[in-house]
This record gives C-alpha cells, structure tokens and sequence, in this order.
C-alpha cells in the first residue's frame, strides 16, 4: 500500500516535469513581449528543440503594458551571442508554449541579466480570427 | 453592424493614443534627431518619390527598381539586417559569402517592397511612437499604422538602430509576425535543404512577404 502510494507520488511528479533539484548553475536574461499567450512560470525554453532552460517568472511591465519574462538558462550554456531572438512557440497544434531561442551573428555573449532584443510574440488564434473577419466587411 | 462600428471607434481611439504618446515622445532626441522625426521624414520622402517614379514601373521596371533601391539605401541597415537573417551562419561564412548574401537579400526586399509600393494607392500612414520600450538608447521602436480603404488599419512595427549618427531600419514586424526572425529561420532551413552548403543557400534566396 505504502510502495503504491510512494510510486504513484514519484509518477505524478515526473509526469508533470517538476524537477526538484535546479540545474546546479543558472543565469538569468530577460525577454519583453507584447503577448505571451499561453506561457506559464516553468514553461520551456529551447534551441532547436533542446531544453536549455526554463520560464523563471512573468510579470506586466505596467508602463508599457508588455510582458516582461525572466528566463533560467542553464550554466553550461553560455554562448548565446548578444543578437539572440526569443519567440513563444506551440508545442503541437494546440498543445502549451513554450520559448524557442534562435542564436545571431555576434560572438559577444549574454550574461546574467542580459536582454534579449528582438522577440515574437505568441500568435493568438482569436485575434487572427478577428482580423480575418473583419476583412470580410 | 453595430459590433463592427464599436470595433472601429475602438480603433480609432487607439490610434489616437497612440499619436499622443508620440508627440510626447517625440521631444526626447538622440543625437540632434529622434527616430520617430527620422522615420517620418523617410516616409514622406519616400511617398513623394513614389509618386515621381511610380509611371517608370510599366515601361521601365529595372530603372524603376534601382530607382527604389537608391531611396532606400539611406534608410535600411542592409548590413546589419543580412547578419540577423544569416545568424549563427554568419560566424562561419566567408567575407565574399557575407557581402553576397548581403547583395542578393537587398535586391529581393527592394523588388518585394517595391511592388507593394505600386499598390499604394495614397492610402493614409500614421508614424507613431511605439509603446515598447527599448532601455538601449540606440534602438527604438516605431509603428506605422496604415489605414486601408476599407477601413482597416494595419500595423507595421520598424525596429531602428542608430549607425554612427543615423537611425537606420534593422528589423520590420508585420501585423505581429516578426519578419526578421521568419528570414532567419528560412535561412536555417535553407541550409537544410541544400546539405549547409552557404553559396547554394545565397543563390537561391527568395523573399515573400
């Protein structure tokens, strides 16, 4: 009873994608967006596909009313030149977000609390719903 | 209807904001002139000669087309927008391959927009003062909000750059779609395509917009 209750618990927990034990080291960059969709706190962040990081926090930049989202980028990460650009992609047709990250051209690099310049922001179905249809008056 | 009239005054009230924030923001210079005076000075002039060369387009395209490059060249970081579309491609491509790509991309954005200049028809454009906000002060953000006949208004973002002590076009976002970053990503499945091989990539560089 106690083995299946300890399973059932390490089950749920590598299911969901938690993981306890953060990368030993991380640093820090910030991305703005002007929509963030449907991205949460721990939502992935990946270069071609493979995770080197993940959604630290979001928060709304009041001033101009933009996302602004911390990404943790692990340590042994380290070259993203200065000129990387973040866009929140779809996992699948509908699935969740998540931030594919694209490498520039320079050969500096970002460092803890580097900002990321050129960003896409989530394409929202219903907003593209509503251009179409308005297209049709 | 009355939907599509609420929708349409709740555009306009927008645009109107946004116009606010520009002429506040617009007060704000770097080096002598800010970006939105910048963008809004190229734009009229560009209209202006569009509207000079626009018959050349029927009987001369080629004149017609370096023609538009001429007034472009000014206005466009060619250079530094061809390294973003490049990208991680960029570090390992040679100086001839850099200067090549940066040919070839300059010449198919020059015909693209070209031809969607020839369909301009006079339309109204408002240059506003983005609300993004861009901590560098040698990068800001602009929009361009155009306004169709039919009544729609469309959103061009330009991203400039400030080269040496002149604001310059780096990257241009469309209704939303960032377009440098779709070039960058067309770059990198072109180099799928034809096996990494950079010169096979440089010669067969299209652009749709």
């Amino acid at each position: 009873m106690l083995a299946g209750l300890i399973s059932l618990a390490v089950l749920a927990i590598r299911v969901s994608g938690f993981n306890v034990s953060a990368e030993a080291s991380s640093y820090s960059i910030y991305a703005r967006f002007e929509n963030i969709g449907g991205l949460v706190v721990r939502s992935k962040v990946s270069i071609a596909g493979v995770i080197v990081g993940q959604v630290a926090e979001i928060s709304l930049d009041e001033k101009t009313f933009t996302a602004l989202v911390r990404l943790e980028i692990n340590g042994d990460i380290d070259e993203l030149s200065t000129d990387t650009t973040a866009a929140i992609l779809t996992e699948g047709l509908l699935g969740g977000k998540f931030i594919g990250l694209s490498i520039g051209a320079e050969e500096e690099y970002l460092k803890e609390g580097g900002k990321i310049v050129d960003t896409q922001s989530a394409i929202i179905l219903e907003d593209m719903i509503g251009k179409f249809l308005m297209k049709q008056f | 209807m009355s939907r599509a009239i609420r929708i349409s005054s709740l555009r306009i009230g927008l645009a109107g904001l946004l116009l606010m924030v520009g002429q506040v923001m617009a007060q704000q210079t770097v080096d002598g002139k800010s970006a939105l005076v910048a963008v809004e000075e190229s734009t009229n002039q560009l209209l202006a000669k569009l509207i000079e060369i626009k018959p050349l387009y029927a009987e001369q395209p080629e004149q017609f087309f370096t023609r538009v490059e001429s007034s472009l060249a000014p206005f466009i970081d060619f250079a530094g927008f061809s390294r973003g579309v490049m990208a991680k491609y960029y570090r390992r491509a040679t100086d001839e391959q850099k200067i090549r790509f940066e040919t070839v991309f300059r010449q198919k954005m020059v015909r693209t927009y070209a031809k969607a200049l020839v369909e301009f028809d006079n339309e109204r454009v408002d240059v506003v003062e983005s609300a993004t906000l861009k901590s560098d002060p040698e990068r800001a953000a602009i929009d361009l909000l155009v306004h169709s006949k039919e009544g729609t208004v469309y959103t061009i973002n330009y991203s400039m750059v400030l080269v040496d002590t002149r604001w310059m076009l780096r990257n241009v976002t469309i209704e939303g779609i960032n377009i440098g970053l779709q070039f960058r990503s067309q770059f990198a499945a072109y180099m799928d395509k034809y096996s990494n091989n950079i010169d096979d990539v440089i010669d067969n560089w299209t652009v749709d917009v």
